[in-house]
């Protein structure tokens, strides 16, 4: 029962496609952990399978040791699994500030739906407090009272982490934060990850960006055609014959 | 065995005929994308023709080419070219509203062009209708009954082999998910998807001209009643499995058959449950089958490289332009209401007090297709409810009117919440079709029954008395304040609501259900209560409805009328207050004007076609109409504005950013 997250033997079957096949994975507390694999490796559909988008054909998932099983995502969410996605999933009606608003406010629990029916959607002072914090840990304090609608991709994701961070989770999921970002944004992005390690934010990070995994992830997994096939620092596992072969014999 | 065969086989072509419309639907759903409720109206349209060909002195065969093989492609081909072409492809609210305005809007337009004289059943196609060819089992078959299952089972046979033959079936395919991907492909998906338009058009009118002969007379209630119960059939195959959607509806027939022969016609369940039968099974099929509920459409591939959006128009609007539109849109309502309350003559008053109380219903699409993002298409089931429990108590209770709107309006939103639970996991046009499922079970099985939509005549609805004050005796103009108080305490709810914690979770949840869930927003709570406020606040326009119509009968809440609803309010816009009230209004008003034209024009169908033609719409400006108009009206004075008042380039920036600021800033929407 140690560490933020643990995932034991989650199976994951479309129809007749193993998509995972027993895996095993942990996320201490205060630790970053790369997830590598190649495409179709099955890298999504953990980080579905821990979020609550979908459900495993088996196995099961502990965070802080309560088992999160069956429970639907919002109910995860509260929990304390934050998450982003690959497709950004942002409302680009809200701006940057209401985003964080809602995702605090829904993270409190709906004990008292018909309380927040009329309720002002304006941040109260700790409210305020909490998302400038956040804003300026993910560097859009400058673009708070922006439409998401009217900002780019890279900014919609560090919304997304935002949204995701709010609350305080005691894990964050990142899928692929960085595809789709140019140069500049995917600084932005290395700085927001830096600074999370520094708090000592779980983070299970999914990415195809080697380079970015290397300098944020205390540990690696790799993941090949849904099973983990290599675990360790980075240096080690990228060293290890199999993770050559598999992945990266493709990227070379 | 033999009284129980007795029963089934003459339930064989009857189903044939739900299995035509099935497999019509299915094919028209799995060629062209469109889940297309206007099947029932083009077939309704061909049969007609037919009907008015063959009533005239030409053949069978001379009216048979003309309405099925050369008006049912044109038509077809029409709808595409001029509608749903247009209409993006991962647009399902689109594509869903323009489909209902042609199911509203196509009857309406044929009574108009040919008159409302009773037209008699037509001819059959080829068989003696009258003779009997064989007997099965020694149920006599007849000429009509033969003839349907044959042409079913041909037609089916035909359609199957083609969309099974690797060239045709796979392009139309192919164009069914992404007209762009394939264009890509070097296909012209353009004239796939009109070919396919065609083809499912001409299903539509055979099995018009197949129908048209089965019942005494020809009117377009009966299509579209057995529309939708071909929907259960069709859902049966998953909306894609042609021959299950034919074994659904024989099915159905067979088990309406046997209904019909064991339950003895007196009974209750003959007359509350039989006619329920396919509605009945179409819910059970759309909240029980798994795969059904992913059936919503599957995004464009292509859909990555469109562009976003466009920002709200209050977004874009500058603030003092704003604040002059929000001025005069004040003077223009306090102008009316004066101008009712002393000048307006007397029948015109009580259309403008009609409109209000439209506009009380309308709210209710503000809610639950506005701000909730779903298409519901039983808001006047919901308005019944209201008017009913409010009629009810006040005739056999003496319930006081206002207060028996109050319950009434109570009972509407338990029923609403109600409602919403089995739909929890649906979304789109699942959801949609759910709600037309409870709007037909309501009207079929429910508000029949003297308890609940009182007698055959209806029930007298006494207006509102206020102390000594009796609304109704004195004056109207006494309800019209009346009414006007009550919508706008409506209208500042919806509009706190809105604004409220609980409005943003309904924004995040419209654009991004993933997303707001993974942010820890409970969709089911959201959900459910949307549908219940927006049943509550129906049922209490149903209830004023019914008090200032000051009688309420079944008919003034059928499901056609919530078909109407929706294409009215998303005319206007569904997005905002204003918008209901200027379909509330608007839908009255409209009416009251044509009334003032000669014959038939000045029929309630004018309207219903002006507003389907405005509901078309929908698919390229989902703001309304007029919300549209007012974004293109306030950009060019705006322009105007700056171009007096300084330098164009920096300031039109400069207000762009603004307006983005202050629409961040206020609670302006």
């Amino acid at each position: 029962m140690d560490g933020a997250l643990s995932i034991r033997s989650m199976s994951v079957a479309f129809g007749g496609v193993t998509a995972l096949d027993c895996v095993d994975l942990d996320v201490g507390e205060r630790e970053i952990v790369g997830l590598v694999g190649p495409n179709g490796a099955g890298k999504s559909t953990l980080v579905n399978g821990v979020g609550g988008q979908l459900e495993p054909s088996s196995g099961s998932v502990r965070l802080g040791g309560v088992r999160l099983d069956g429970l639907r995502p919002f109910q995860r969410a509260r929990l304390g699994i934050g998450r982003t996605f690959q497709r950004v999933a942002v409302f680009p009606e809200l701006t940057v500030r209401e985003h964080l608003l809602v995702a605090l406010r829904a993270l409190d629990g709906d004990r008292t739906p018909w309380l927040r029916l009329l309720e002002r959607s304006r941040p109260e002072p700790a409210e305020s407090r909490r998302i400038d914090e956040v804003l300026s840990l993910v560097g859009l304090a400058d673009r708070a009272d922006a439409l998401v609608s009217t900002l780019p991709l890279g900014a919609c994701r560090l919304v997304e982490i935002g949204r995701a961070l709010v609350g305080g989770p005691s894990v964050l999921l990142a899928d692929e934060p960085s595809s789709g970002l140019d140069g500049r944004e995917s600084a932005t992005l290395t700085t927001v990850l830096h600074s999370l390690r520094e708090r000592g934010t779980a983070v299970l990070l999914v990415e195809h960006d080697l380079a970015l995994v290397a300098e944020v992830s205390h540990r690696v997994v790799v993941l090949d055609t849904g099973r983990v096939i290599a675990e360790g620092p980075f240096a080690a596992v990228m060293a290890d014959p199999e993770v050559r072969r598999a992945y990266l014999g493709q990227v070379a | 065995m033999g009284t129980f065969l007795s029963y089934a086989i003459p339930g064989i072509p009857f189903g044939c005929t739900y299995a035509i419309v099935a497999v019509g639907l299915v094919l028209s759903y799995r060629t062209t994308g469109v889940f297309n409720f206007g099947f029932g109206s083009q077939a309704f349209v061909c049969a007609y023709v037919y009907t008015v060909l063959t009533a005239n002195g030409v053949g069978v065969f001379p009216a048979f080419v003309i309405s099925v093989v050369l008006l049912a492609p044109a038509l077809g081909w029409m709808l595409d070219r001029f509608l749903f072409r247009h209409i993006d492809p991962a647009n399902t609210t689109g594509k869903l509203v323009s489909a209902v305005a042609v199911f509203v809007g196509l009857p309406v337009l044929v009574g108009l062009v040919f008159g409302s004289a009773t037209r008699f059943a037509p001819p059959t196609l080829f068989l003696n209708e009258s003779q009997v060819y064989f007997h099965i089992f020694s149920t006599p078959i007849n000429g009509l009954e033969f003839e349907t299952v044959l042409v079913t089972l041909v037609t089916v046979l035909v359609l199957g082999a083609v969309l099974r033959s690797r060239r045709v079936g796979l392009t139309i395919r192919a164009a069914v998910e992404s007209p762009r991907l394939l264009e890509l492909e070097g296909v012209r998906s353009e004239s796939v998807l009109s070919a396919a338009w065609m083809g499912s058009s001409l299903m539509a009118g055979l099995a018009g001209v197949l129908l048209a002969p089965q019942y005494p007379t020809l009117q377009s209630s009966d299509f579209a009643i057995l529309l939708v119960a071909a929907l259960a059939a069709a859902a049966l195959g998953k909306l894609a499995d042609l021959r299950l959607a034919l074994v659904g509806g024989i099915l159905l027939g067979v088990v309406d058959g046997l209904a019909s022969g064991y339950f003895p016609p007196s009974s209750v369940w003959h007359t509350g449950l039989l006619p329920a039968i396919p509605f009945l099974l179409l819910a059970v099929l759309l909240v029980g089958r798994g795969r059904l509920r992913s059936f919503e459409d599957s995004g464009d591939p292509m859909a990555a490289c469109d562009p976003p959006p466009p920002a709200p128009i209050t977004a874009t609007r500058s603030h003092e332009l704003d604040r002059v539109v929000r001025l005069g849109g004040r003077v223009l309502a306090v102008a009316t209401v004066v101008s009712v309350l002393t000048w307006v003559p007397g029948d015109w008053g009580f259309t403008f007090t009609e409109g209000l109380v439209y506009s009380i219903i309308f709210l209710s699409i503000t809610l639950v297709t506005g701000m909730g993002g779903e298409v519901s298409l039983c808001q006047a089931t919901f308005a019944g409810v209201g008017a009913f429990v409010a009629a009810q108590l006040a005739v056999h209770h003496g319930v006081p009117i206002l207060l028996g709107a109050v319950l009434g309006a109570l009972a509407a939103l338990v029923v609403g919440a109600i409602g919403a639970l089995p739909a929890l996991r649906l979304r789109g046009l699942p959801l949609a079709l759910l709600t037309l499922a409870l709007a037909l079970l309501a009207d079929n099985a429910v508000f029949p029954y003297s308890w609940a939509g009182g007698p055959a005549g209806g029930l007298i609805v006494p207006r509102p008395e206020i102390g000594s004050v009796n609304l109704g005796t004195t004056s109207s103009k006494g309800f019209f304040v009346l009414a006007l108080l009550i919508l706008v305490v409506c209208a500042l709810g919806v509009k706190l609501v809105q604004r409220a914690t609980i409005g943003r979770y309904l924004d995040a949840l419209r654009a991004s259900p993933l997303g707001a869930e993974a942010a820890g927003i409970n969709p089911s709570t959201a959900k459910v209560l949307v549908f219940g406020l927006s049943a509550g606040l129906a049922g209490l326009g149903g209830a004023l409805f019914a008090s200032l119509q000051q009688s309420v009968t079944t008919a003034d809440f059928n499901y056609q009328l919530s078909l109407v609803f929706v294409v009215v309010v998303v005319t206007t816009g569904t997005r905002t207050v204003e918008g209901a009230i200027q379909a509330g209004i608007g839908f009255v008003v409209v009416q009251q004007l044509l009334s003032y034209l000669p014959g038939r024009w000045g029929t309630g169908g004018v309207p219903i076609i002006l507003f389907a033609l405005g509901s078309l719409t929908y698919a390229a400006h989902p703001e309304g109409m007029v919300e549209f108009q007012k974004r293109v009206w306030t950009e060019r004075a705006d322009r105007l504005l700056r171009r007096r008042m300084g330098p164009p380039e920096e300031m039109a920036i400069a207000t762009a950013a603004i307006g983005g600021f202050d629409r961040a800033q206020g609670d302006g929407r």
